[in-house]
């Protein structure tokens, strides 16, 4: 994955309801996420960079490589369509 | 028994479909100050505070002159009303009436009634019609608005700047126009009521965001609350709001204020378009009807208000944190004709429920 994703500060405004729901403490938006989403977010906001993504999906769903390669990629760039996290592209 | 407390003044009395602020500011006032009479400066008999069984009606209702018969008329009817009921202060709540306290004040303090108000020329400043170039020249975002007298003047802007566009009233009601036709159509509407000139804005598409605040009037900020509106009526109104924390949000609020030199309540109003900064489209010299959800989680505005200008001790403010909501719910009240006929006939009424509990406080 090319992109960084994710500012720490945007990380710090997401406030978590549960696994499932998400509310951004500076645009007051609200989000119903899957919990995969929500186990990613988790990951990022403890620090996890974007290579580690895939590990931690791979071994936490005990999945195969493609399939957590997948999965990481869309459900990021959903969280990002839907503006709960920001994507700082780099080439 | 009115004579011997002291009263405040308020009014927009009305919570309706697009609420006035009068009732949220009488219930935040009763919240913390009890011991002060309320009166109510009244438009119309039907003004749903004076039916009210809560802690949002006044004491007593008078009526008073519409803003557009002027400032003397005014001056003429507050002078029966403020000897009458030993008002000390004023909290005008109607972006119209604004500029006629404006006229009447020093009269009004000769009388040793204060009026929360700001000074002409910051009203002047954050008019509609002038509020863009206010924004320009703090290199602030807002959305272009310009100024237009007929209807001819009317559709060269609007297809200068392009559909959609909003087409508002000088002080009140703003209408979305996708085409021509629903411009001539919401123009024709809006004009029916508050005149014409009327302004015509650039349509920005995002999410609303508002603050409350009370100004020092040396361009501080005393405190603020912001919320986004996450649930608006047909009419645009808030009907539900969540508390934010956005540090953009506060710097432009301390930018606005300390160039206005802001003297009391405000409500600033900002729209976010996703990729752009935030745009202020509105500036209201008034608190706004939500101004009681704050006062509820213990950052109570109108309260601190009263204790500023009376020079009474001042209660804390708790911050407002981000989550905590509000959820405006509309119920029925109950009330005769014969409340109607008092308010018509006499200009006057005791809400009789209120003055009840006021003989069981003594």
């Amino acid at each position: 994955m090319k992109n960084n994703v994710a500012k720490k500060h945007d990380l710090q405004e997401l406030r978590f309801y549960g696994e499932e729901f998400v509310f951004n403490t500076v645009s007051g938006m609200c989000y119903r996420i899957s919990s995969t989403a929500g186990f990613i977010l988790h990951s990022l906001i403890a620090g996890a960079e974007n290579e580690q993504l895939v590990d931690l999906v791979q071994a936490h769903y005990d999945v195969n490589q493609a399939t957590a390669v997948r999965d990481v990629e869309l459900l990021l760039n959903n969280l990002v369509e839907l503006g709960v996290i920001n994507r700082d592209c780099t080439p | 028994m009115g004579n011997n407390m002291k009263s405040i003044a308020i009014s927009g009395l009305h919570r309706g479909e697009n609420p006035q602020p009068g009732p949220s500011v009488i219930a935040s006032i009763r919240r913390l100050l009890p011991t002060f009479r309320i009166v109510g400066l009244s438009y119309d008999p039907l003004e749903s505070s004076l039916y009210s069984q809560q802690s949002d009606h006044p004491d007593v209702a008078y009526s008073i002159p519409y803003p557009e018969i002027g400032p003397d008329a005014l001056l003429e009817r507050l002078e029966v009303i403020i000897k009458r009921e030993n008002v000390v202060l004023i909290i005008p709540c109607l972006d119209l009436e604004i500029p006629n306290f404006i006229s009447i004040s020093a009269k009004l303090r000769d009388w040793g009634v204060q009026c929360s108000l700001p000074t002409k020329a910051s009203l002047d400043a954050i008019s509609k019609s002038n509020l863009y170039d206010f924004c320009h020249q703090l290199n602030i975002y807002s959305p272009e608005t310009k100024l237009v007298i007929n209807e001819l003047d009317l559709v060269q802007v609007a297809e200068g700047f392009g559909y959609p566009v909003y087409v508002k009233g000088r002080f009140y009601e703003a209408q979305l126009a996708n085409s021509k036709q629903e411009l001539l159509k919401a123009s024709s509407s809006i004009a029916k009521t508050w005149g014409w000139p009327l302004l015509v804005q650039e349509a920005l598409i995002g999410e609303e965001y508002d603050i409350v605040g009370l100004g020092d009037g040396d361009g501080n900020i005393i405190k603020t609350c912001t919320i986004r509106k996450f649930q608006r009526s047909s009419t645009g109104k808030g009907f539900a709001g969540i508390v934010v924390e956005d540090p953009e949000l506060e710097q432009l609020a301390q930018r606005i204020i300390n160039r206005l030199r802001w003297n009391g309540p405000f409500e600033l109003e900002f729209l976010k378009v996703h990729g752009k900064p935030h745009a202020l489209f509105e500036i209201n010299p008034r608190f706004p009807a939500w101004v009681d959800f704050p006062s509820q989680i213990a950052c109570n505005f109108p309260a601190r208000l009263v204790e500023g200008i009376l020079g009474t001790k001042l209660t804390s403010m708790s911050t407002c944190t981000s989550g905590q909501m509000f959820v405006r719910h509309c119920i029925d009240l109950v009330g005769d004709v014969a409340d109607i006929a008092e308010m018509s006939s006499t200009g006057e009424r005791i809400i009789t429920q209120h003055k009840a509990q006021l003989e069981v406080m003594k």
